[in-house]
């Protein structure tokens, strides 16, 4: 599903977060990323999620080369994978479902399933009551979970978040992994960018550690095992 | 298909409502294009009347021989014969000063004056149309008719046409260079308007970035904005450019009547229409696609 070969990304001011990084991730795997800050975890994610291209080396996401993509080609690629941001990166002045039915517009789709799916999305993630709510009446669990609606809505069969438990609770946290592995029950793939996993417990997933811009340990945890 | 197209009417509805939102501002908007577009169009299309009025006489070279008072029968066949004989005079008219004096009088204002006379003070009068337009055959021709007996005066009537249109020439590079002027002002106006837009959008801008909005998608709303203040500013021009004329059309009536020529400015017509439309929302697609690439390259490179 994503393929990394020597991958190395460079930004304009020289700071090099990934230096050859190869990695493969198959369909219906539940991949944790872990690093301490800095360590490339963000860079990976944007990456696999085609919001930025490598400096040098080959990715392909779904079969396709993302460095050979045009940009509005790359821009429809992302349609197909579901993006949890930390920020949630949501729009305050719309409601909820207007959030959460935005890619679902960009894509194209409107009336009758445009509602269904939205509706069907925040009942997965235990918003339907709170459609019409705006995103400034929420809590940040709440809004953590319109993001997951939101990157869901699309039926993707990829889902990529980054550090989607940050600012919560270990309450909170757990409920928001608990989303997450029941989209990977259903099949669909999905990796998450993690601080820190010692106190989540995370079944039948694989840890990639990166350090310093590479991946410095590659491990499967076993099921009901808690890292 | 379906969904394309309900792509593009929620940008066009987008656009509109963001026209609604700051009514007076975008106003002043649409009236900078509107003057920017009826400025020169306005010129242009007097300088068209003025160019047309002079073309007729360019193209139909005439000379104007006047007799003396005291030019008899004798004297004005001897002039007749002599025009019809001669080679580079293409057709001639005569008018005699009977013919004159009843034309003059037929003018309103201008019954009391010429009753008041004792005698007709107006000469008989040739109307000739040389064969040759250059210069110097209407000199030639001028110079032999003038040597006639009994030939007062020959006036060369096509040298004002000449006049006016080197003036219309000028008057053509001037409104040219005020074309550019004003074009650069409606782009930065739709380009600055387009720009405000696009970063108090940002953040929206960013979000459906990331989550597969094509830069076509991204763009398409900012572009029907421009492309209808274009289309607001050219119908405000259009109405500019009938005040206008209307204006002009009254103030030019007198003299239209007093020269018996047609001085008035016509109604815009259906291709004036278009061009207008065309050039507004063409001009304003253009800035407003320059501003909101622009600015949407320095926030993807915030991304």
């Amino acid at each position: 599903m994503i393929a990394l070969n020597a991958v190395v990304k460079r930004y304009p001011d020289g700071h090099e977060a990934l230096r050859g990084v190869t990695l493969d991730i198959e369909g219906g795997e539940m991949v944790f990323i872990t690093g301490r800050s800095g360590a490339g975890k963000s860079t990976l994610l944007r990456l696999m999620s085609g919001i930025e291209r490598p400096t040098s080396g080959a990715l392909s996401i779904h079969g396709k080369d993302i460095t050979r993509l045009s940009t509005s080609a790359l821009a429809r690629l992302r349609r197909n994978i579901g993006l949890v941001f930390q920020d949630h990166q949501l729009l305050m002045d719309r409601s909820v479902e207007e959030n959460a039915a935005l890619p679902l517009r960009i894509a194209g789709l409107h009336g009758k399933e445009l509602k269904q799916r939205v509706a069907l999305a925040l009942e997965k993630v235990g918003l339907d009551g709170q459609a019409k709510a705006s995103p400034l009446a929420l809590s940040g669990g709440e809004r953590q979970r319109l993001c997951i609606a939101r990157a869901i809505v699309n039926r993707p069969r990829l889902v990529i978040a980054d550090e989607p438990t940050g600012h919560l609770d270990t309450g909170y946290a757990n409920t928001i992994l608990d989303i997450f592995k029941s989209f990977h029950s259903a099949g669909v793939t999905i990796i998450i960018a993690m601080h820190d996993t010692a106190s989540l417990p995370l079944p039948n997933s694989r840890i990639l550690s990166l350090e310093d811009g590479l991946v410095s340990a590659d491990s499967e945890t076993e099921s009901s095992e808690a890292v | 298909m379906l969904g394309w197209l309900l792509q593009h009417r929620i940008a066009l509805l987008r656009a509109f409502s963001q026209l609604a939102r700051q009514p007076v501002a975008h106003l002043i908007g649409v009236l900078v294009i509107a003057f920017a577009l009826s400025l020169p169009a306005g010129a242009l299309r007097l300088i068209d009347r003025a160019a047309s009025l002079g073309q007729g006489a360019l193209h139909e070279p005439h000379l104007t021989l006047f007799m003396k008072q005291d030019a008899d029968d004798a004297a004005v066949r001897a002039v007749w014969d002599t025009l019809a004989l001669r080679t580079d005079v293409r057709e001639f008219r005569y008018i005699s000063n009977t013919e004159a004096l009843a034309e003059m009088k037929a003018m309103p204002g201008l019954v009391d004056a010429i009753s008041a006379l004792d005698r007709n003070p107006l000469p008989h009068t040739f109307v000739v149309l040389s064969r040759s337009p250059a210069p110097q055959a209407l000199e030639n021709l001028r110079a032999a008719l003038a040597g006639l007996a009994k030939v007062e005066r020959v006036q060369v009537d096509s040298a004002w046409a000449k006049r006016l249109d080197a003036l219309v020439q000028f008057a053509r590079r001037g409104a040219g260079g005020l074309t550019v002027l004003l074009a650069v002002a409606m782009a930065f106006t739709v380009f600055s308007t387009v720009r405000q837009q696009v970063l108090s959008s940002s953040s929206e801008i960013e979000i459906t970035h990331l989550i597969g909005a094509t830069p076509g998608y991204i763009r398409r709303p900012f572009l029907y904005f421009g492309v209808l203040q274009g289309w607001l500013g050219s119908l405000a021009a259009g109405l500019l450019l009938w005040l206008g004329s209307r204006w002009f059309n009254d103030a030019v009536q007198p003299l239209s009547n007093l020269f018996a020529m047609n001085l008035q400015l016509p109604a815009l017509s259906l291709r004036e229409w278009v061009l207008l439309g065309a050039a507004g929302m063409g001009w304003s697609w253009a800035s407003a696609y320059l501003s909101v690439s622009l600015t949407l390259r320095r926030i993807a490179a915030r991304c």
